[in-house]
């Protein structure tokens, strides 16, 4: 994967000024929105789908940018609109290709997620749920027996595909992604595009699948992630070390809305004063499970774990003509 | 963990639940707290954010966006929501703990959509919070802490994930399925499928650059089999159905197709060559993989389920094939020290391309034997 990035300057997508007027749609809201190219406010259940004028290239397209290696994600350089190219401050990048690390409660553009999924399943979707599956609506030609294959091409650009489930009668698609990341890219990647018709896709996130077997199946998934995530957590443990750490805590008086500007006055005038309330993680219920005695036991049982576990790998490799044979006949 | 209040210097007794990753690497971190500034994300009630930088060069500030109760309610930090102790996800540490067979107590507010039963449910915890804060909580703490890794750690010692969900019990729900399925015919599917298709040699016709991939497990990712062709060159077309169990690979050109087909064979998973090849993904799915041009694998939900019961069931048979042509083959070269498996192989494909004509007419009436075996 390092070798994908490249330290070639991200490509200007949109020329700011190219944008003429009678390139705006219709007004049918109360201001019009240079991103989105839409008007917004007023009546939002009116949706009106039209195709995207732009489009993610991403080999041409891909770069990079002012900003860090760890910051998030050009939600304009996914949707193929990003007039900053080289200035912007965010990546012009795929997730799969930066350090970025996601929190839950963040999507891989810096957006904060929501306790629930809006009524429609649009938007930055719900920190409750892993999700890594997307509704793709709108398909047209379906019955041509080629839709897997084209739904194939057309997002793999983005990510890695899991599996795709055509529902031939209904017009319409779920594709998983190996990530929850590759599939916020690619539902804005994809948003309003069209594959190789005319169609106009319409791209949700997929509702929990209510087939038992599938949920079996996101249930062992979850288990081996988090068996794998013990082990490491436990290997952890020895080299993590006590850091002392001062925090002060400063009351807001004034109501304001405003995040970063509004920050920035406040914070101001009492940055002179000297700073109290040292406080040692150490003591803090937080941090307590890693310190003290407890770490000199978390690394007896370290040993007794990292020793005997019997590697995968070596089962894996006795694949033979009776799997073969026993393939599906007692699971 | 104790804090001052910048202006009136007393002590304050809340503090936010915020993870070590979330407040940074500086040593000095200084927070901004807006009394009841915003709406909690996950209980609605009004909550007091704290605001900080992470570090000097990050532009944006972090905040905590759930209140103290519901990141206590499921000891998450109040910014990120991992779990504060362990620092992972929180549907990662649940599924850790019920392998434990540790169930976390508190109730999750997620159960319900209506905003005004989150926030009384999230009331009634807050209360029951602070009754519990008179006992020593953070002793209490780190002993279950201690007790939740020894539990787990002792899971894991034992063997192999036996404890893991098991794979779906498919005869359950095939079984479920199957008078569903009997009136489904697709015996026109069927007849163009290449099931006794093999991987070596290659078609005489140059045009052919595609497989039959067949036997694909549910689990096996769509990115694994891709990951694996591409090695061999571009990949023209990769149509895969898991409901059907099955797939085609076309590569963009003969040469790649080739060189497929002959790791394939050289890999030396299946001796027989009259049979499809095995191609082992990702060190435990194998699959059958044989030359053979893109067919249709049927639209309905009924068609891909009947289909990949004749999958299951070809598989089998074809095991057993590759079974008896090792046996054979084995006392072969018991009897004749120089006759090796591989000639035996060679002599199977002679006598098969000789009888390509006839194999064409009996592949039909196969197929129709196969589907009434399923008609229970
Ligand atoms: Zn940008
Ligand atoms: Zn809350
Ligand atoms: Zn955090």
């Amino acid at each position: 994967m390092a070798n994908l990035i490249s330290d070639r300057p991200a490509r200007l997508q949109v020329d700011p000024n190219s944008i003429a007027d009678d390139d705006k749609p219709p007004q049918t809201g109360t201001s019009f929105n240079i991103w989105f190219l839409k008007w917004s406010g007023g009546d939002s259940s009116s949706k009106n789908y039209v195709k995207s004028k732009f489009r993610l290239n991403v080999k041409k397209d891909s770069g990079s940018t002012r900003a860090p290696s760890n910051s998030p994600i050009c939600l304009f350089f996914a949707r193929g609109c990003c007039y900053k190219g080289p200035k912007c401050n965010y990546q012009h990048r795929l997730p799969s290709s930066t350090k970025h690390s996601n929190i839950p409660t963040q999507d891989c553009f810096g957006r904060d997620k929501t306790a629930d999924y809006k009524d429609d399943m649009d938007g930055v979707g719900s920190f409750n749920r892993y999700n890594r599956t997307l509704y793709v609506g709108g398909l047209n030609s379906i019955s041509n027996n080629k839709i897997e294959n084209v739904l194939t091409k057309h997002f793999q650009e983005f990510g890695s595909i899991d599996k795709i489930r055509v529902l031939y009668d209904k017009g319409c698609a779920f594709i998983s992604f190996k990530t929850e990341e590759e599939a916020q890219f690619a539902k804005e990647a994809m948003q309003s595009q069209s594959l190789d018709d005319d169609e106009i896709l319409n791209i949700r996130w997929a509702s929990e699948d209510p087939n038992p077997h599938a949920q079996r199946q996101e249930q062992r998934r979850l288990e081996e992630k988090a068996l794998e995530t013990v082990k490491q957590l436990l290997s952890q443990v020895e080299e993590k070390e006590n850091k002392r750490r001062k925090v002060t805590v400063e009351e807001v008086e004034e109501e304001y809305e405003g995040e970063e500007e509004s920050v920035k006055l406040i914070s101001a005038p009492p940055a002179a004063l000297p700073q109290i309330g040292a406080t040692d993680p150490s003591s803090s219920s937080s941090s307590s499970f890693f310190s003290g005695n407890s770490l000199a036991e978390l690394k007896s049982i370290r040993r007794k774990i990292l020793l005997p576990t019997p590697s995968p790998v070596l089962k894996e490799s006795k694949v033979e003509l009776k799997d073969m044979l026993a393939y599906d006949s007692d699971d | 963990m104790s804090s001052v209040n910048f202006k009136s210097g007393e002590e304050v007794d809340e503090y936010p639940d915020i993870c070590e990753r979330c407040l940074g690497t500086d040593r000095n971190v200084k927070m901004l707290k807006q009394n009841n500034g915003a709406e909690c994300k996950t209980c609605s009630r009004p909550f007091n954010v704290y605001m900080w930088k992470p570090s000097i060069s990050v532009k944006k500030h972090s905040k905590t966006i759930i209140c103290l109760t519901c990141a206590r309610a499921r000891n998450c930090c109040q910014s990120c929501m991992f779990d504060i102790t362990y620092g992972i996800p929180l549907d990662v540490r649940d599924a850790a703990l019920k392998m434990a067979g540790i169930s976390n107590g508190t109730p999750i507010l997620t159960a319900t959509k209506n905003k005004e039963v989150k926030a009384i449910m999230a009331d009634k915890l807050e209360s029951k919070f602070k009754s519990q804060e008179e006992e020593d909580e953070s002793s209490r703490n780190q002993e279950a802490a201690r007790d939740i890794l020894t539990k787990l750690s002792q899971k894991l010692n034992e063997s192999s994930p036996k404890f893991l969900t098991s794979k779906s019990d498919r005869r359950e729900h095939s079984s479920a399925n199957i008078k569903d399925l009997k009136n489904v015919d697709i015996s026109k599917i069927l007849s163009k499928l290449p099931f006794n298709g093999v991987i070596t040699p290659p078609p005489a016709d140059e045009s052919v650059t595609s497989f039959f991939i067949f036997g694909i497990n549910d689990d096996l990712p769509q990115y694994v089999i891709n990951e694996y062709i591409q090695k061999f060159g571009k990949v023209k077309n990769l149509t895969i159905v898991h409901r059907a169990k099955a797939g085609f690979i076309t590569f963009i050109d003969r040469k790649s197709a080739e060189a497929f087909a002959s790791e394939i064979n050289l890999v030396g998973r299946n001796k027989n060559k009259a049979t499809p090849g095995i191609l082992v993904l990702d060190g435990k799915y194998p699959t059958r993989v044989c030359w053979g041009k893109p067919k249709p694998l049927g639209v309905t939900k009924e068609e891909h389920s009947k289909l990949s019961l004749v999958v299951t069931k070809v598989l089998k048979q074809l095991a057993e094939k590759d079974k008896k042509f090792e046996k054979t083959s084995r006392l072969e070269s018991s009897s004749n020290s120089s006759s090796s498996s591989s000639n035996g192989a060679r002599k199977v494909n002679e006598r098969k391309s000789q009888a390509v004509g006839r194999k064409a007419k009996n592949e039909d009436t196969k197929y129709k034997t196969l589907s009434t075996d399923f008609e229970l």
